[in-house]
């Protein structure tokens, strides 16, 4: 395509869709219109694969892994930054562990936890999840948004659903220390310096606590491929809920999905040391410390180990009749409903202790 | 009283002075017309050296390919003839400054493999507006000093490569190796200069142009593409082969 032509038809597609100049040669703009020349290898006749494979297949065996090549030659950005942590079994297992069905809400009697990251010119992360009645956890809600002062991000946590529901929040303990400096004007009673999440309460959010678990992130990877291991034969213990997954964060407010946790948990990956340092030292299981937020405040809740939602027992005793109401036989249904109710009453009275009588 | 005030048609000079004179005055004739004669077919030269400077010099990519050769260190290892030689003949070039070209498009983004000759090409462009257009500044910046450096050599080298009728029609100050490291300096009043990469380099420039070359291996690439929105008026390429950063987060639109 003639290079006017393909300038201009790039200025009427959606951004970031290429428009072909010559073969291996492309043009694609940014959201703010600068152009992006893409030229790959396969633009040179002597370099096509389609042409001559011989090229590629040679000058791959001289590159010493996949991940230089892709990005040296394929142009990956994020090709050999190290190994990608959860990229691969997200992708393996798509289905069973990011929930895109669009109907999905949580139960309104699990419980619900969440986790909280405060950023400044990073993002600050808030996320949402609930806990089943056999413990498995369902991030489901959070709120992203960087570069924001505190009163800006808390009308954004006060409009979140099921906020108030929200049994416990952990946070980053450094937000806790008093150690942000207030204003001191001449003639006016010098404020005493305040922590973040003091801060956070004067606008009505009184919900953090400080996380005191391990809050490594290499545990915190190994707890979470914990809850996804063994996924041919089993289901998740740990599930995303998210219905409008994209490739680039999504700042904002998401009430029921979580993009952004999605997006950096796909982008995670494990410390690449060069070859100098792997003479002295292990492969790295350190876990690269970038686009990490929204995967902090998961990390916060998924490591206090949050315990299954206990049934209520009306919730046991309905189960139990379910199969009897069916039938239309209520007087069993009448029976088995005060048998339940009798037996769950004493699983919660004490024990006696002492001599058979 | 003058000497030849004393002759007339009626007192005429001795024959051999009237010989002499009409000598000297054909020979005085003969003379300025070959003055004059010379002097057409200079200016006609002349009228031919500029045509033939315009049509070499008409397009970047016309020039670069038929008037100037690159450099390359593996000619041995690659079986070629000689180190130097006129850019390929690849279907990609012509697009390439074509692309440049476009006075519509003052920023350009460019993500590549590995050795496809966009740094060349791109440096040969910019050479090309120094020596076409008087005045002209155009700024290299890369990882490093040396490696900027480099990108001053190509020039050097795309220059030194041209015939020489090409060559003085775009003069230098003095002779490319007498200048120094990170310069190219022309009569016209343009240049090629390299700056150091990092943040607050561009500032103290009004440049034309800028190419920053590898730009995701420059932690501060994108401070400088900031500073150059406003310092520069002419053309801003940024061009790198793929590494994680801001580079390839800006390309894709990832900024928060």
């Amino acid at each position: 395509m003639d290079v006017k032509k393909a300038l201009r038809k790039s200025r009427e597609v959606t951004p970031q869709t290429p428009v072909e100049i010559v073969r291996g040669m492309s043009v694609r703009r940014t959201k703010g219109g600068i152009p992006v020349i893409k030229l790959h290898y396969s633009a040179d006749p002597e370099r096509d694969p389609n042409l001559n494979p011989a090229w590629k297949k040679t000058q791959r065996a001289l590159y010493t892994s996949q991940a230089d090549w892709d990005r040296e030659q394929e142009i990956m950005d994020d090709a050999g930054g190290g190994e990608l942590v959860f990229a691969s079994v997200l992708r393996d297992h798509w289905d069973k562990i990011v929930i895109t069905d669009m109907r999905y809400k949580p139960h309104p009697t699990w419980r619900c936890e969440a986790g909280f990251d405060h950023g400044k010119t990073n993002p600050t992360a808030f996320e949402r999840a609930y806990v089943d009645n056999d413990g498995v956890i369902i991030f489901c809600g959070e709120y992203y948004m960087p570069g924001l002062e505190v009163w800006q991000h808390v009308p954004y946590l006060k409009k979140m659903d099921d906020i108030r529901k929200v049994s416990a929040c952990y946070a980053d303990p450094s937000i806790f220390p008093d150690t942000m400096q207030q204003s001191q004007t001449p003639n006016k009673v010098q404020e005493r310096a305040k922590s973040i999440n003091e801060l956070y309460c004067e606008q009505g959010i009184e919900l953090f606590s400080p996380f005191a678990g391990d809050r490594m992130d290499v545990s915190f990877a190994a707890r979470v491929m914990m809850h996804w291991s063994n996924l041919e034969h089993r289901e998740p213990t740990l599930k995303i809920v998210c219905r409008n997954w994209s490739e680039k964060p999504q700042p904002g407010l998401h009430n029921w999905d979580c993009p952004n946790l999605l997006w950096e948990m796909m982008r995670t990956r494990r410390v690449k040391l060069t070859n100098q340092q792997l003479l002295t030292r292990n492969v790295a299981e350190a876990i690269v410390d970038k686009d990490n937020h929204a995967r902090d405040a998961a990390k916060y809740l998924a490591m206090s180990h949050p315990e299954p939602t206990i049934k209520t027992m009306q919730q046991i005793a309905k189960e139990a009749v379910a199969p009897l109401a069916e039938q239309g036989d209520l007087t069993s249904a009448l029976i088995r409903y005060n048998q339940t109710v009798d037996r769950v009453k004493a699983q919660g009275q004490p024990a006696r202790m002492g001599r058979r009588r | 009283m003058s000497i030849l005030d004393q002759w007339s048609p009626e007192n005429p000079a001795p024959l051999d002075l009237r010989v002499f004179a009409q000598v000297q005055l054909n020979q005085s004739r003969r003379l300025k017309a070959q003055a004059q004669g010379s002097a057409t077919e200079q200016a006609q030269q002349l009228e031919t050296l500029m045509e033939k400077v315009a049509d070499a010099t008409r397009h970047p990519y016309h020039w670069a390919r038929h008037f100037t050769k690159t450099f390359n260190p593996h000619w041995v290892e690659e079986h070629r003839p000689s180190p130097y030689e006129p850019f390929p003949d690849k279907p990609y070039f012509q697009p390439m400054f074509d692309l440049l070209m476009d006075p519509d498009e003052p920023v350009y983004w460019w993500e590549k493999s590995r050795d496809m000759m966009v740094s060349w090409g791109i440096v040969a462009f910019f050479l090309w507006q120094a020596m076409k257009f008087p005045e002209r500044r155009v700024l290299f910046q890369t990882m490093e000093g040396e490696k900027a450096t480099e990108l001053v050599d190509y020039a050097k080298v795309l220059y030194g490569n041209q015939p020489d009728w090409l060559k003085e029609a775009h003069p230098l100050v003095k002779p490319a190796d007498t200048q120094a490291a990170e310069i190219l300096a022309f009569a016209n009043g343009s240049e090629i200069l390299r700056i150091p990469s990092g943040k607050g380099k561009i500032r103290f420039y009004h440049p034309w142009g800028l190419f920053n070359d590898e730009s995701a291996f420059q932690p501060y690439a994108g401070d400088c593409y900031n500073e150059s929105i406003s310092a520069v008026k002419g053309k801003i390429v940024f061009n790198s082969s793929a590494n994680p950063g801001w580079f390839a987060d800006a390309k894709r639109d990832i900024s928060l």
